[in-house]
């Protein structure tokens, strides 16, 4: 239960994050948020999950395009914590029966783990965002298609690294 | 990521970089085998009403670490576990090995399992998930609470040629049958010289030969009536023959008799005679595979197996006599000669359920049916007497060992 509590409070505050401030504490968008997260609990194993993330990272980018509110890094780095938290704990309550009965260092050691990644995480962040200040933005056409090739290069190779055996 | 790559936003690739990175960072080492999981169990023979460990141990033989390993263990319901009935999640480091301690309490007798114990790995944060690894079940034998039985009186005819009852025969033995004159093959240190003076002959004093005897021990399987409760709960029929089944046989083994045990049902089970230390574990095992075998037989036919009972072995037969072939079984042995003791182990409060306003009624001539067939074994010569644990037998031992010296009248 504790797990699947974790995944519900991280779902809802990634949405929540996302949302533009002014309406954050809206009732019906909490009810909502809640909602959508409340179901990723209740089944992890299913696409429910994947429905809560990708709602927060369409939300995100709705309020900064159509609604144009400016992008601040605290809200930034909190939705990327709030997705990585709910992601991982999903993955750990699906593998677990809901009656199961955990020992305490499995919950520390996946917190643990899931700290470092969202330290090494935030400083490659932190780099990211100051790439423009450091390095001469260059405007050229195949930049997106570098970029581009360059994501499908990682997304290949972690998928292939999933699928491989031994 | 790919939206970040298309868009050329920052902010999307920041959202996108702790997946990038716990995905890497979980997948740079995998584990290639599936866990290893035993089960064992402190004891494999126990008492009912005792405890007893279970340890489930799972291994991880691969040199990467499970983040957790989820274990669950089916067992028998006459086994209560303090813990252990939910599955459970332990951490595996690399090569090691984990133990789960499950302490439980044996409910009632029997072979129960305990098992199959399925256990599964999850591994590189949540990716990788084993299949389900299933050991084979352990089976636990239980062996039944002797019911406290002693009995006083002695049996109706001791037959073989040692053991601790008087017989009626004379022979080597403690028990003095009189004064006799003295006749070649006498031994010296029987005569009395007292009498041999005061008569100027010689006598010898006589004995009666110490002989054991053999009991059999019959079981009514053909039904289990009253819902059982385990030890220290309610005793269905079945949970009272077996018991009492098990004290009878340890007194008299305990007293150098020969016990056999058969059973009244379709699967003609039996246990040789024999005495001694060995067959009282042999009774206690052979107690445990005891089961309601509510099949096709007929009492004529049963009893006309060869070599079933001995002619001299005081029958106890433990029944809940409600079935008109126990009763017919019962009436037929007794008809027979044998010395027959019936023990009754209906439970006192065992009624069905109420389905309708008639079941009270209906249960009210079904009890006054039965008192009428008791009352009819009993003019059979059929001794019946509910069991209450010790002494419950003496006075029907008693009457039965009176009428065994007594000419018999047998139907043949």
């Amino acid at each position: 239960m504790t797990v699947r509590t974790v995944v519900f409070v991280t779902g809802t505050a990634a949405i929540l994050l996302a949302v533009p401030a002014g309406y954050r504490l809206d009732g019906r968008v909490m009810a909502v948020a809640g909602a959508v997260a409340g179901i990723a609990a209740l089944v992890p194993r299913t696409a429910w999950v994947d429905v809560v993330e990708y709602s927060a990272v369409a939300v995100w980018v709705g309020a900064t395009v159509v609604e144009q509110v400016p992008v601040e890094v605290p809200a930034l780095f909190g939705i990327a914590v709030m997705l990585y938290l709910h992601h991982t704990f999903a993955a750990m309550a699906a593998a677990l029966p809901v009656n199961a009965e955990v020992v305490p260092q499995v919950l520390t050691n996946w917190a643990w783990r899931a700290g470092a990644v969202l330290v090494v995480s935030g400083v490659a962040g932190i780099g990211v965002l100051l790439l423009p200040r450091l390095v001469q933005p260059v405007s050229s056409p195949i930049a997106p298609l570098v970029a581009l090739a360059a994501a499908s290069l990682i997304g290949v190779t972690l998928a292939f690294q999933l699928r491989r055996r031994g | 990521m790919f939206l970040a790559a298309i868009t050329g936003r920052l902010d999307l690739l920041v959202l996108a970089l702790p997946f990038v990175v716990g995905t890497a960072w979980s997948l740079r080492r995998r584990p290639t085998v599936e866990p290893e999981v035993t089960l064992g169990v402190s004891e494999s023979l126990v008492p009912e009403g005792e405890q007893v460990r279970v340890i489930v141990t799972v291994g991880n033989p691969t040199d990467t670490a499970f983040d957790f390993v989820v274990t669950g263990l089916r067992r028998s319901p006459w086994l209560r576990m303090q813990r252990g009935i939910r599955p459970y999640a332990i951490p595996l480091p690399a090569g090691s090995e984990g133990d789960i301690e499950l302490d439980g309490r044996t409910l009632r007798w029997g072979r129960h399992a305990l098992g199959p114990a399925r256990a599964y790995a999850v591994a590189c944060d949540g990716l990788l998930e084993s299949h389900r690894v299933t050991t084979p079940p352990l089976w636990l034998r239980v062996h039944p609470v002797n019911e406290d039985f002693q009995a006083g009186e002695g049996m109706p005819r001791a037959a073989g040629l040692a053991g601790t009852h008087h017989s009626r025969r004379p022979g080597e033995g403690g028990e003095l049958a009189g004064v006799r004159p003295f006749a070649p093959g006498d031994r010296l240190r029987r005569i009395d010289w007292r009498v041999s003076l005061r008569t100027r002959e010689l006598h010898v004093s006589a004995t009666l030969s110490d002989r054991d005897a053999e009991v059999v021990i019959l079981l009514d399987v053909l039904h289990e009536v009253g819902a059982s409760g385990g030890v220290g709960g309610a005793a269905s029929a079945l949970d009272t023959a077996v018991r009492a089944a098990a004290g009878i046989a340890e007194h008299y083994l305990h007293r150098g008799d020969r016990v056999s045990l058969i059973e009244f049902g379709p699967k003609f089970r039996q246990l040789r005679p024999a005495s001694g230390r060995r067959q009282y574990h042999a009774v206690l095992e052979w107690l445990l595979d005891i089961t309601v075998s509510a099949g096709q037989v007929d009492a004529t036919t049963w009893l006309q197996r060869p070599y079933l009972l001995p002619s001299n072995a005081l029958v106890v037969a433990l029944t809940p006599l409600v079935d008109d072939r126990s009763a017919e079984l019962l009436a037929g042995l007794a008809r027979a000669g044998r010395f027959l003791v019936a023990v009754d182990t209906l439970p006192a409060n065992a009624r069905p359920a109420a389905v309708n306003e008639w079941s009270d009624v209906a249960f009210r001539l079904w009890r006054l049916e039965r008192e009428n067939m008791l009352g009819q074994l009993r003019e059979h010569g059929v001794p019946v007497v509910a069991w209450t644990g010790s002494g419950s037998l003496d006075q029907v031992l008693r009457d039965v060992a009176r009428m065994a010296g007594s000419a018999r009248a047998v139907v043949r």
